[in-house]
């Protein structure tokens, strides 16, 4: 069997982008997009500055995080070690884009589908080498097959060392560099200033790179491509939304458990959670770039990603709102004995598989670490406890005062809960790596600053705990403490979603 | 005698441990004439279609994969049409509907060996670009105003070749005019031109390369260099070859490919180019004090002994120089070196330091390098600081005198001779020179000129009241190329100085804008040429075709003309010109018609097959041999591979044998070796044989040059160092004046031509370079607006703060920063601003008034257009630098920095023309005229495009 790799000697590459070019001609790339370029970076001072010059593409590695969180298995790897794409099967949702830590997926805007290098197997089949092999004048890219001794690329690789893009992502990649420097591999080393030597970046980009200081001695990027962020607004709302509604039932069906046997908790409140569910699936299809084929999702299901476990745990816990409310409607208390843990196992399980989720789009360290998980079940009981006091203080419900402690116990408790893994996963988790430094960096003192510790902290859990402390609970200060939660657990979603990924991947 | 440090030893390489042997064996393969597969094998796999296959190729569609669609193409080569290397296509062409799929590389073409640059594949963009003009279009209104309406060919034809005959009938042959920027053929518009008795070819040449030309022509009598340097262990160039370079791709190629094998690479430019970022060694010397540098290696190869004596001994024309410089010295060889020690004593690697502002040691050890390196040295110098300054010429008469001095001449691994290596065919029926001498071309002021003094048409117009009733440009666009670009809007505007103005262009361009016919033309899969260019030590001719036409005619479709199978009413030179010509002499009563007759049917009008097929059966030596071998004829053959070399490893020509019977009448000079016949030079001894030797009137390597010192500089006989325009003591620091770098090329783009989505989405910006410790004097910051003021005007631009700059230099992109007057026409909208020009007795003001924006087409990828600044065009704003000798404009300008004020916007650019003209006569007052000797116009050993008549060249009082 054929195992392709390839490798780029870097001290032939004279930085002339035919390889660019070439790419978008065999597949016709649109503008904005691409599946291989040059990036370059400047170094050192005059007169011993000097420019280098990284083709950059598909790794092809062989644990390919694009592959694992796929959720339809429309990235395939092929025998030869090609990681593949069929587009027939792609549902846009950009989890690969999230998940690839070297940037080199993207949508296509003609077909809306996910797009990357795949060595141009198109042209393999006919025995020709790669687009980008072929045109390159310096013939800096050697391309071939690992398992053929006598093949220029296994010479090349045993007698020059070589590396690799990231190694420490242990995805075993399949593009090796001779004489690659750290500055040039590593994207968190160079600098980057607002214009390149020849051209603009685009806005976002401009917007998203740190403020450029003229440091001769530091590494400078002066050409590179720009990648729109795959996940925002809609993943946004959509940890708000599902985040409340499973609090909501969670919290609901507790109360109903412990005897508080009011519509509110058995009907009204399980409604308002079915309600903000659909919300939810409405924002993550439409979040999808091709929303009519979201349901390949359940009919290819890719079980080692987890984003098909959260459809189908989503889809579950629907599933177990419809029975409960037919249960509570027709008083078969027997029935919702028997479905109650059940129900708030799976909405718990539609809760915490994101973080999870996050985790597995590997390409953004701050997703990393596993008290995400943890805060983010916290989280939705905060959000539904704050909506759920809301609605116990409005709606003619005995024993009331009891209902109000509890919830006012349980906002204080995750909280601080919440407060703490804040703290923590900031301020004290460290795991060696620059990309996670940076995102703490623009959380702490870059452009999040104000909405961390304003948003987040302060609105979010100081003010609460504050007049709770000082004043205790009663209807005002549970309606303004509820209120701040809900702002503060929206600026930190935001955060953790943004700042995640404002660090240059390539 | 071999020179001692060769025979000792020296320094030099372990040369097995290069695998140079395997070189130099396969320098001494005898030559084949055919062609060489470069299709390379890598296991199973291949970089191109077998050409036994390329008529019927299937290859799955990456669109559609993994869906395994099978698309049956036709492979058709060409060659490129972007820069001047014509380097191998080859097309795609999709049976099912006859449209070009993709571009890629021709295996076959022996320069680009099925590989390219960005510019190559990108012709796929030109082909379909969505501003493409596809229709001849005629003004309407006055000219400028930016009406237009289209028109048939026959119209056009019948109105031109009326003119055309009419200027001819009235003996004013002088007043039609072919301009030219990429002329990207060898021979076909020469031909016309002389058939039409009109001495009308201008050119590009003095904005790009007339310094590097005479440089190098005043010693081996060729105006380029052709560097073997693949097999070089030393490359010195003053140049980007790696970027850009004179031919970029096939020379990078090389390059690298003995960088790899362990050559040293030093490059001479004060800006960290592409090229000198890859260097072994980079040496940013201040502007024009290059030649200080290599004069001082020359020193030390003399004073350390490590030149070939004997190569000098024999080859240069020493006794020449004694005799004239030096009379009462004995003329012996002995003497010549201590003579020659003498004369560049001077420059010690001290010296050069303290002038170039490059380290002692780093000059020294590149010294050792190119020392150590001996007969295979290679170098080149291409724009950069020859065409940067005042006196440039002199670097590469300097950069020169080292390859001659080691040796390096002719050797596997050196220097050769661009003449060597360029191949043009003979083409079926030529007609002699002009019998004219047109003063606007080669006014009497710039005798010595390489070539034409075309950047000053519109001064010597308004100087001395030329006057031209047909004006053709082609692919040139001097309003935007040209420095001071609002005297040619002034004078392209003037109806009474340009009777009429027709631009042969594929692609919209400011200058277009002022013509009275646009005739598009095919790009580079659009056309019929023949190219030939000097890539390496061989000789070989490429074949560019309309590849839609060839396929067509595969399949067995009769096609009448390339028009039928280009877009639109898009045509080709080649057969415009066969027609026209026939147009303007119908009865062949101007002598021009018989030009134009088929060699193949009596009296009937050569078609453009015919004409190939007459050179590919007579014109190109070996050709039909190796066609017959595969049953083909000659132009089938072409018409197949697009390529053929005609020889092969082609190595110190200058050794070549005088025949015997030159020698019967002859007398050998004891003294150098020198051969006469009739008092002409004819040749020179060496190696105990006589030689056909060098170009030159001395037929040697002319370290003195008579021609100098006979059109009146005689203090420019020898390679010297002489001040630039912009010598950087000049400069007045507190002042903030700078020396402004404009002049070098991208590796992504060509000039106004490739105006490309995918080019222009990774360069489409043009932002002023400054070191970072000037910027933090100026208190500047990448991004900031700057205002850049000339002596004539000033426009405002960005800054890029850098590292890869010297201080005391700014520096900026020549190819961005394109324009048009109307929202959508006049310019390639993805690379080019809206903006505004306005006028006030000859001041010119332009404004932007938007930057790019996306817009609608059949391509969606216009509306995806995410760029906005796209550059100034900074030439508007210089004066016109003639260099008195070579004629060059030397383009670099002192210029003065300040930051921009809050009044100021991006792209502001405003010139003053009276300023401008006055500066044209300043520089003018520089030129010594002619006549020369025997009152010539221009020495008649020097190069001359579309040569006139011998009696042309006196100049008659």
């Amino acid at each position: 069997m054929n195992k392709y790799a390839m490798a780029i000697d870097l001290r032939a590459c004279i930085g002339c982008h035919a390889c660019t070019i070439a790419c978008k001609s065999e597949h016709d790339i649109p503008i904005g997009t691409w599946r291989c370029w040059v990036k370059e970076v400047e170094k050192g001072t005059f007169p011993n500055t000097r420019r280098e010059f990284l083709p950059v593409l598909c790794n092809q590695c062989d644990d390919a995080p694009c592959q694992n969180i796929c959720p339809t298995k429309a990235l395939f790897r092929r025998d030869d070690g090609i990681v593949d794409l069929d587009p027939e099967w792609c549902i846009g949702c950009k989890s690969c884009i999230a998940a690839c830590p070297y940037d080199q997926i993207f949508i296509d805007p003609n077909t809306s589908t996910a797009e990357k290098c795949n060595f141009c197997a198109n042209r393999l089949e006919a025995d020709l080498e790669p687009a980008c092999v072929v045109v390159c004048p310096t013939e800096c890219r050697v391309f071939g097959d690992l398992e053929d001794p006598d093949a220029k690329i296994n010479k090349l690789l045993t007698h020059e060392p070589h590396n690799v893009r990231k190694p420490e992502y242990n995805t075993s990649p399949n593009i090796y560099y001779v004489n690659g420097s750290q500055q040039l591999l590593d994207p968190t080393k160079p600098m980057q200033s607002g214009i390149y030597k020849q051209g603009e970046m685009n806005d976002e980009l401009k917007q998203s790179v740190p403020e450029f200081k003229n440091d001769p001695q530091e590494s400078r990027t002066v050409y590179d491509t720009f990648h729109n962020i795959p996940w925002d607004k809609n993943i946004i709302s959509y940890l708000m939304t599902k985040g409340a509604s499973t609090g909501l039932l969670m919290l609901s069906l507790f109360l109903w458990w412990l005897d508080y046997k009011s519509s509110l908790f058995s009907i009204w409140m399980p409604v308002l959670s079915g309600i903000l569910l659909t919300v939810t699936g409405y924002v993550l299809i439409t979040d999808l770039k091709k929303p009519e084929r979201f349901y390949y999702i359940l009919l290819r299901s890719n079980w080692n990603s987890w984003m098909t476990w959260g459809t189908w745990f989503i889809t579950l816990k629907g599933i177990f709102i419809l029975l409960w409310l037919l249960g509570a409607m027709t008083s078969n208390d027997g029935f919702l004995n028997s479905i109650l843990w059940p129900t708030i196992l799976v909405s718990f399980l539609s809760s915490i598989y994101t973080g999870f989720f996050f985790a597995q789009a590997s390409a953004r360290d701050l997703w990393k670490g596993s008290e995400n998980t943890i805060d983010i079940g916290v989280l939705s009981i905060l959000k539904g406890a704050a909506i759920l006091a809301f609605f116990v203080i409005i709606f003619p419900i005995t024993n009331k005062e009891n209902v109000l402690n509890i919830l006012g116990n349980t906002i204080t408790v995750c909280t601080l809960i919440h407060f703490s893994i804040l703290m923590f996963s900031i301020l004290l988790h460290r795991y060696g790596s620059v990309a996670h430094e940076r995102s703490i960096e623009l959380i702490l003192n870059g452009p999040f600053k104000k909405e961390f510790w304003n948003g987040a902290i302060i609105a979010g859990c100081g003010v609460p705990m504050f007049i709770f402390w000082s004043i205790g609970y009663n209807y005002f200060t549970l309606l303004l403490a509820s209120s701040l939660i809900m702002l503060g657990s929206y600026y930190w979603d935001k955060i953790w979603v943004q700042a995640g990924q404002k660090i240059p991947l390539s | 005698m071999v020179s001692k440090h060769l025979q000792s030893g020296i320094g030099a390489h372990n040369i097995s441990s290069l695998g140079y042997p395997e070189l130099l064996e396969s320098s001494k393969l005898p030559s084949v004439p055919g062609k060489k597969n470069n299709v390379k094998k890598n296991g199973k796999l291949r970089s191109y279609p077998p050409p036994e296959e390329w008529d019927n190729w299937t290859e799955f569609e990456s669109g559609t994969w993994p869906e395994k669609t099978q698309r049956n193409y036709s492979l058709v080569p060409t060659l490129c049409f972007n820069c001047e290397a014509g380097c191998g296509l080859l097309a795609y062409v999709d049976k099912d509907d006859m449209k070009i799929r993709k571009i890629e590389g021709n295996p076959l073409h022996p320069g680009s060996r099925g590989r390219n640059c960005a510019k190559g594949w990108v012709t796929l963009n030109q082909v379909n670009d969505p501003d493409r003009i596809l229709y001849p279009l005629k003004r309407v209104g006055k000219r400028g105003e930016g009406e237009w309406e289209r028109v048939s060919w026959d119209e056009v034809l019948d109105d031109l070749a009326g003119r055309i005959r009419k200027s001819i009938e009235e003996e004013r042959r002088n007043e039609i005019m072919y301009h030219v920027g990429r002329p990207g053929e060898d021979g076909f518009m020469f031909r016309t031109l002389a058939s039409w008795g009109v001495d009308g070819h201008n050119s590009h040449t003095n904005v790009c390369s007339s310094s590097a030309r005479i440089g190098q022509y005043l010693w081996n009598g060729s105006d380029r260099p052709s560097p073997d340097f693949s097999n070089a262990e030393a490359i010195l160039l003053i140049s980007s070859h790696l970027d850009t370079g004179h031919y970029f791709n096939p020379s990078a190629q090389r390059i690298i490919e003995a960088q790899m094998n362990g050559a040293k690479i030093i490059v001479i430019d004060p800006r960290l180019s592409n090229t000198a970022a890859k260097a072994d060694y980079w040496l940013p010397a201040f502007s024009g004090t290059e030649p200080s540098i290599l004069l001082s290696i020359v020193r030390y190869l003399l004073e350390t002994g490590q030149f070939d004596e004997k190569f000098v001994q024999e080859w240069f024309n020493w006794a020449e120089y004694l005799s004239s410089v030096h009379p009462q010295d004995e003329i012996t060889f002995d003497n010549f070196i201590i003579r020659l020690k003498e004369e560049y004593a001077e420059f010690t690697f001290e010296y050069a330091s303290e002038e170039s502002g490059v380290s002692i040691e780093q000059i020294a050890e590149v010294a050792q390098v190119i020392a150590r390196a001996g007969s295979r040295l290679s170098v080149h110098v291409w724009r950069a600081a020859a065409t940067g300054n005042l006196n440039g010429w002199q670097v590469a008469r300097c950069l020169h005198f080292i390859p001659s001095l080691t040796g390096a001449i002719g050797t596997v691994g050196g220097t050769h001779l661009a003449s060597w290596h360029k191949f043009v065919p003979s083409h079926p029926n030529p007609a002699p020179g002009p019998k004219d001498w047109n003063e606007l071309l080669y006014p009497p002021e710039y005798p010595l000129a390489h070539f034409e003094m075309s950047f000053l048409m519109p001064h010597l117009m308004k100087d001395k009241g030329h006057k031209i009733d047909t004006y053709f440009t082609r692919v040139y666009n001097p309003v935007w190329t040209n420095p001071d670009g609002f005297m040619w809007v002034d004078m392209l505007k003037d109806e009474d100085k340009i009777g009429c103005h027709v631009a042969l262009t594929p692609t919209w361009s400011e200058t277009a804008w002022f013509a009275d016919y646009i005739l598009p033309m095919g790009v580079a899969t659009e056309r019929h040429d023949n190219q030939s260019q000097e890539t390496h030590p061989a000789k070989w001719v490429g074949f560019r075709q309309p590849v839609l036409r060839v396929a067509r005619e595969k399949l067995g479709e009769t096609v009448e003309t390339t028009r039928d199978t280009n877009p639109g009413e898009v045509w080709e030179e080649n057969e415009f010109l066969i027609e026209l010509s026939w147009r303007i002499d119908p009865d062949g009563s101007l002598g021009i018609r018989k030009y134009f007759e088929s060699p193949y049917r009596d009296g009937e009008k050569i078609t453009v097959n015919e004409y190939y097929q007459w050179m590919f059966e007579n014109g190109v030596p070996g050709l039909p041999e190796a066609s017959e071998k595969e049953g083909l004829s000659p132009l089938e053959y072409m018409r197949k591979y697009g390529t053929f070399t005609v020889e092969d490893n082609i190595y110190k020509v200058h050794m070549k044998e005088l025949p015997e019977n030159d020698l019967e009448s002859a007398e050998i000079a004891e003294l150098d070796g020198t051969i006469n016949d009739n008092g002409k030079t004819i040749g020179n001894m060496s190696e105990g044989k006589a030689r056909i030797g060098f170009n030159t009137p001395s037929k040697k390597l002319e370290f003195y040059s008579h021609t100098m010192t006979d059109w009146n500089w005689p203090e420019h006989a020898i390679p010297s160092y002489k001040k630039t325009h912009v010598y950087w003591r000049d400069m007045d620091k507190s002042e903030n004046e700078f020396d402004l770098l404009p002049n070098y090329r991208l590796p992504t783009l060509i000039h106004t031509r490739s105006a490309v989505k995918w080019l222009y989405e990774i360069t489409h910006n043009n932002p002023l370079w400054i070191h970072t410790e000037d910027a933090l004097r100026m208190g500047i910051k990448t991004d900031d607006l700057i205002k850049v003021e000339t002596e004539i005007g000033y426009f405002v631009t960005r800054c890029w703060v850098t590292e890869g700059l010297k201080p005391g230099i700014v520096a900026m992109a020549h190819h961005l920063g394109r324009w048009r007057l109307n929202e959508n026409i006049g310019a390639p909208k993805i690379a080019s601003a809206l903006v505004k020009i306005e006028e006030k007795e000859g001041e010119f003001t332009m404004n932007q008034i938007h930057g790019v924006e996306p817009f609608k087409s059949d391509d969606p990828d216009t509306e995806r257009i995410w760029w906005k600044e796209i550059g100034v065009n900074q030439n508007l704003t210089f004066p016109v630098n003639p260099d008195p000798i070579s004629g060059m404009h030397c383009w670099h300008q002192k210029v003065k920095l300040a930051k921009a004020t809050s009044s100021e916007r991006y792209g502001d650019i405003k010139v003053d023309t009276e300023k401008s003209f006055a500066h044209y006569k300043k520089w003018l007052e520089m030129a010594r005229p002619a006549p020369g000797p025997n009152g010539l116009r221009r020495p008649l050993w020097f190069l001359r495009p579309n040569k006139p008549q011998a009696d042309a060249y006196l100049l008659k009082e």
